[in-house]
């Protein structure tokens, strides 16, 4: 069993972070890694102690869930947005290993791998996410990402089919409308 | 005697499958090659063999075309029931070839293609869609051409004959109208052949200069007594808009030029854009607009507008001729694309309730 500290956020860090009000178990060894005395915390090294903790004291996940889903959602987001794709899937394979059914984990998860060209992989997330979902549920961006793994595969009456759908919300970008058009004539639709 | 419609339907119907067949039966694997099997193809042969007379014999003789030197009309067999007939085949087709007047030197032709295009199994080669003369013959001070418009089926065909006193040495005369070679008669009575190979460069689609000149003349489409014409006012043949390259067709699909010959038409690009534009940007957004309730209306000389320019894809139309066709409607490819730009911001200003 490791030794886990466990350390109160400062309110401002808890608020900028969005994290719930729940003291972050940390090991001692790693307490200077996480709070560098003269940097920002190293929120995936926070994540991977919170996770650590967890699977030394599992009684104890559905009180740190929410802990964890925004944990690894805001460093996901992060490193995703530096173009650290690989990190950021490793990141959100983390999240949901604890929180399995977080929608937002899983569609960045997707999105990550989509990134990186693992369309099929991107693919499965993203049907497995829909079959999941309730049935009005629509999620445009990864609705479009399917759409573009399908039209890569040739399945153009798969992506026609989704872009109708997401042609509801009137999508404000012509390409919208570009791939929309694009994909009615390559799935032989007449208009 | 002469083919009906029905006969000659008839005709082709049975050629066709049976040309079918025998092709099967030749590609078959040679395993199951027997004496049955080339007794079969046997059969076949001959009564593929017995159409093509049949047919043959029921050509009607039709005029296409008057000498401007001696004023003997231009009569031969032929099939203006359709491109589907033998008579168009460019290899081998079937004319009867009787003996034409003296003076008869060249028959060339174009064909304006009405879509969908007759669907036989041979390769069908007619022309350009609109008539040219060959420079190279009418520079010669002893040829004339007669240019006359006739009708195959549902295309409009052009007849482009060439005449002279006597034969210019040393001149060959082009492939005649659809086929690949050139057929004539020696002066002793039989008949020989040569291919010629012009290409589209060889041909000049401006025929103003060479009526002016007296050089070619014309006969006005369906004038019973075919008088040869040499005036400009009222020539029907000038300013035809159409394609300039060769069409070819095979078993229904046209394609024009050479093969791999690249042929560009900026505007008929351009037109094609503008098609896109409306249907993706305007149509896509009017459909999920109107499935949302809301009533949204795309003027109709607009919709018309579209249809035109829509041809260029659908019927191979060039931008020539949907450019004269906006200008018949008063509209230009400008103010096209003006009044799609206009549309399609004012249904981007559409929103539901």
């Amino acid at each position: 069993m490791s030794e886990f500290l466990f350390f109160e956020l400062k309110p401002q860090v808890r608020q900028q972070l969005q994290l719930p009000n729940r003291p972050i178990p940390v090991r001692r060894e790693r307490q200077q890694l996480v709070f560098a005395p003269d940097g920002p915390v190293d929120l995936p090294a926070m994540l991977e102690e919170v996770c650590l903790f967890l699977r030394e004291h599992p009684a104890r996940e559905a009180e740190y869930k929410p802990v964890v889903a925004m944990l690894a959602y805001i460093a996901g987001t992060d490193v995703a947005k530096r173009g650290l794709h690989e990190q950021a899937i490793h990141i959100y394979k983390m999240g949901l290993a604890v929180v399995p059914e977080s929608v937002s984990l899983r569609s960045h998860f997707a999105l990550a791998l989509h990134s990186l060209g693992r369309s099929t992989e991107a693919r499965d997330v993203i049907e497995a996410l829909m079959a999941d979902s309730p049935k009005d549920t629509m999620l445009p961006t990864l609705w479009m990402i399917l759409a573009r793994i399908y039209a890569q595969e040739g399945e153009y009456q798969k992506s026609y089919k989704l872009l109708k759908d997401l042609s509801t919300t009137l999508p404000e970008e012509d390409g919208f409308w570009d791939f929309f058009g694009d994909m009615a004539e390559k799935a032989g639709v007449e208009r | 005697m002469n083919f009906s419609p029905e006969s000659r339907r008839n005709i082709l119907d049975e050629y066709f499958a049976l040309y079918s067949k025998i092709l099967q039966s030749s590609y078959a694997p040679s395993a199951s090659r027997s004496a049955t099997h080339a007794d079969e193809l046997d059969v076949f042969q001959r009564r593929l063999s017995k159409l093509w007379k049949t047919y043959e014999a029921g050509l009607p003789n039709v005029t296409l075309s008057r000498c401007p030197f001696s004023g003997v009309s231009l009569t031969v067999p032929f099939d203006a029931l359709g491109l589907d007939g033998l008579w168009w085949r460019y290899e081998g087709p079937i004319r009867g070839y009787p003996k034409p007047p003296p003076t008869f030197m060249a028959l060339t032709g174009a064909v304006q293609l009405k879509r969908p295009v007759e669907n036989a199994p041979f390769l069908i080669v007619p022309g350009p869609g609109v008539p040219f003369v060959y420079p190279r013959l009418l520079n010669l001070d002893t040829i004339k051409s007669v240019v006359y418009e006739v009708a195959i089926g549902q295309h409009k065909a052009f007849v482009i004959a060439y005449f002279a006193q006597s034969r210019p040495q040393g001149v060959a005369m082009p492939n005649l109208w659809a086929s690949n070679n050139y057929e004539f008669t020696r002066p002793n009575g039989s008949t020989g052949t040569y291919e010629t190979f012009d290409t589209m460069a060889d041909w000049d689609f401006q025929l103003r200069p060479w009526i002016a000149s007296g050089k070619l003349l014309w006969i006005a489409p369906g004038d019973p007594d075919m008088t040869l014409q040499s005036g400009l006012e009222n020539c029907p043949y000038l300013n035809l808009t159409g394609e300039h390259r060769e069409q070819r067709i095979y078993l229904g699909d046209v394609e024009v030029g050479r093969p791999g010959d690249v042929e560009t038409d900026p505007a008929a690009d351009e037109m094609t854009k503008l098609v896109q534009l409306f249907d993706r940007q305007i149509i896509g957004r009017t459909e999920a607009l109107k499935a949302q309730g809301l009533e949204v209306d795309i003027a109709q000389d607009l919709q018309d507008d579209m249809m035109l320019l829509r041809k260029v894809r659908t019927d191979a139309w060039s931008s020539a001729q949907v450019s004269a066709a906006l200008a018949s409607r008063c509209k230009n490819l400008a103010q096209v694309a003006s009044q799609v730009t206009a549309t399609l911001n004012a249904i981007k200003q559409l929103k539901p309730q």
